[in-house]
This record gives C-alpha cells, structure tokens and sequence, in this order.
C-alpha cells in the first residue's frame, strides 16, 4: 500500500471537474429562448432539459459499475485490500447514481406520461429492470455486511462483483429493447440518437462527462476515508 | 413606474424571460456552489485525516524497526 495522501494531479482535476460541471449547468438553462432554442415539443415541453440529467445517472451509474468490476478482478488477481476498497466505493457510488436515476424518471414521468393523474411509477420494463439493477448492487452490499473475514469478504464480494456487472448490459440495454414501453429506447427504437435535437447533443454529452467526473471526486473522498480508517485501525491492533 | 424601471434593469428581464426558467438557473447555481464548498471542506478533513494517520503510521515503523 502506499502513502496516504491524494492522488496525483487531485487538485488541478478537481478543479477542472467542477469548473466543467457549472458550465453544464449554465448550458442546461440557457438554452432556452436566449440564444439557441431547444425544440418545443408536447407534453415534454421544458422538461425536454432533463435530458441533461436524469440521462446521465445511468451513464453514470454504468461507469461506476465498470469501475468496480475493474477493481473486483483486480482484487482477486492480486488479494490487495485496496482493491476491494476501491472496488465497494465504486459499487456504492454507483447504487447512489442509480437511486438517483430512478427518482428523477418517476418524477418526470409522474409530469409527462402519467400528467393530470396521480402515478409517480408503473411496472413498464425498462423502469423494473432498472429497479431490479439497484437491487442487484444493493445485495452486493447486503453480502459484504454478512462476512466477518475481511479476505474471505473481499474476494466472495469481488466474485458477485462480477456476476452483478455481466448483468447490466441486459438489464439496461438489451432486455428492455425487446419489450413494448413508453420509455424511449423500447422495441428497438433507439434512447437516444435519432429522435434527439442536435442542439441539445451540445451540452447532453458534456453533461455525462461532468456527472462522471463528479462522482469521480464523491469516490475518490470515500475511498481515501477507508483508507484512512482501516489504516487506523492495523495500527491500533 | 418602479416596475417599468426595474424592468429596464437587464438580469430582471432576463429573469422574466423563458417562463422564468432562470430565476431556476438562479436557484440551481446557488445549490452548486453550496453543494462545491461542502466538497472543498471536507477534501480539506481528509488531508488532515491522513496526515494524522500516516505520522501514526510512520512512529509504529520507526518503533517497530528500532524493537527489531
């Protein structure tokens, strides 16, 4: 293990991160009316602008997956516990990403789809595949809280691991694609590409990297924490 | 006529633009830029932290190493 300090470059990253992700926001209003104009469309109206972030949860939440599935096998190939730190605080940066996914939907679709009625969320796939994913991550944590041995913990966990990341790609993407939904990107119709204005394209992309990067920063904190913290406790023994 | 003149001033008729999509934008800004000095302050914690812990760290070696 090395020294406990920040990684290489934090600072400057950090900065970048953040600097990057206000001009996101920035981007996100003022689009409207103020010099570009986003198309106007039915029922979506401005809400069109959660495109910007609701979206990049799951982007998001799929790239913490990876990173985790990373640090899982990486763990088993070398039983470093930093690994296995690194590969949990993914993990949970991910299941926070994916909480948030569904909420935003639900809230958004309580407002176009489900508008002038009462439902917040219907069992449409691509909704339950998405709750079913979180539950998937939230059982990864449920079978660390149950093993004692931190090796034993480490490697039965970094084998779940894996076994949770396989599924995303079908729980997400190809799953979801075959069944009848409202949610765009059902019976083959693309999420995303062709029914997309161009114009929003321009700060929907930025939008995944800044989301990305930000739960970059949340991780990186948690993971120096743990560090910090089981380091403490070697010490105490 | 305070409200004509208030309506001259720019960042209110910009406000009253857009269905007052940015008096949201305001709103949004003001929770980033909260939401950023949490994250500076508590990166500020961690330094502290893990500086405290790696001298620990570095007088258990020393100690260890001079028992030996």
């Amino acid at each position: 293990m090395g020294e406990l300090t920040m990684p290489r470059n934090y600072k400057l990253i950090r900065l970048t991160i953040l600097v990057w992700m206000t001009l996101v926001l920035l981007g996100a209003f003022s689009f409207g009316g103020t010099w570009l104009n986003i198309p106007y469309i039915d029922i979506l109206q401005h809400s069109a602008r959660n495109l910007y972030f609701h979206v990049p949860m799951w982007f998001s939440m799929m790239a913490f997956t990876a990173l985790s599935a990373a640090h899982a096998i990486q763990c088993l190939r070398t039983n470093d516990w930093s690994s296995d730190v690194r590969s949990s605080t993914a993990a949970l940066v991910a299941v926070v990403f994916g909480l948030l996914g569904l909420t935003t939907g639900s809230v958004w679709a309580h407002y176009t789809w489900f508008e002038g009625t009462n439902i917040w969320w219907n069992f449409d796939p691509k909704l339950s595949m998405a709750a079913i994913q979180v539950l998937i991550y939230f059982a990864y944590f449920a079978l660390r809280g149950a093993l004692e041995n931190p090796r034993k913990r480490a490697r039965i966990a970094a084998v779940y691991n894996i076994f949770a990341f396989v599924t995303v790609p079908f729980l997400l993407y190809v799953l979801p694609r075959q069944l009848e939904s409202l949610h765009p990107g059902a019976e083959g119709n693309p999420a995303f590409s062709e029914i997309t204005d161009p114009l929003m394209r321009i700060v929907f992309y930025p939008a995944v990297i800044g989301f990305i990067g930000f739960g970059w920063l949340l991780y990186t904190q948690r993971v120096r924490l743990s560090r910090a913290s089981i380091t403490l406790k070697s010490i105490q023994i | 006529m305070i409200l004509s003149f208030l309506q001259q001033i720019n960042i209110e008729s910009a406000m009253l633009d857009n269905d007052k999509l940015l008096v949201v934008l305001a709103v949004v800004l003001i929770i980033w830029i909260g939401v950023v000095i949490f994250l500076y302050r508590t990166d500020r914690k961690i330094d502290r932290l893990e500086s405290s812990v790696q001298h620990l760290l570095d007088k258990q070696n020393s100690s260890n190493h001079h028992a030996t």
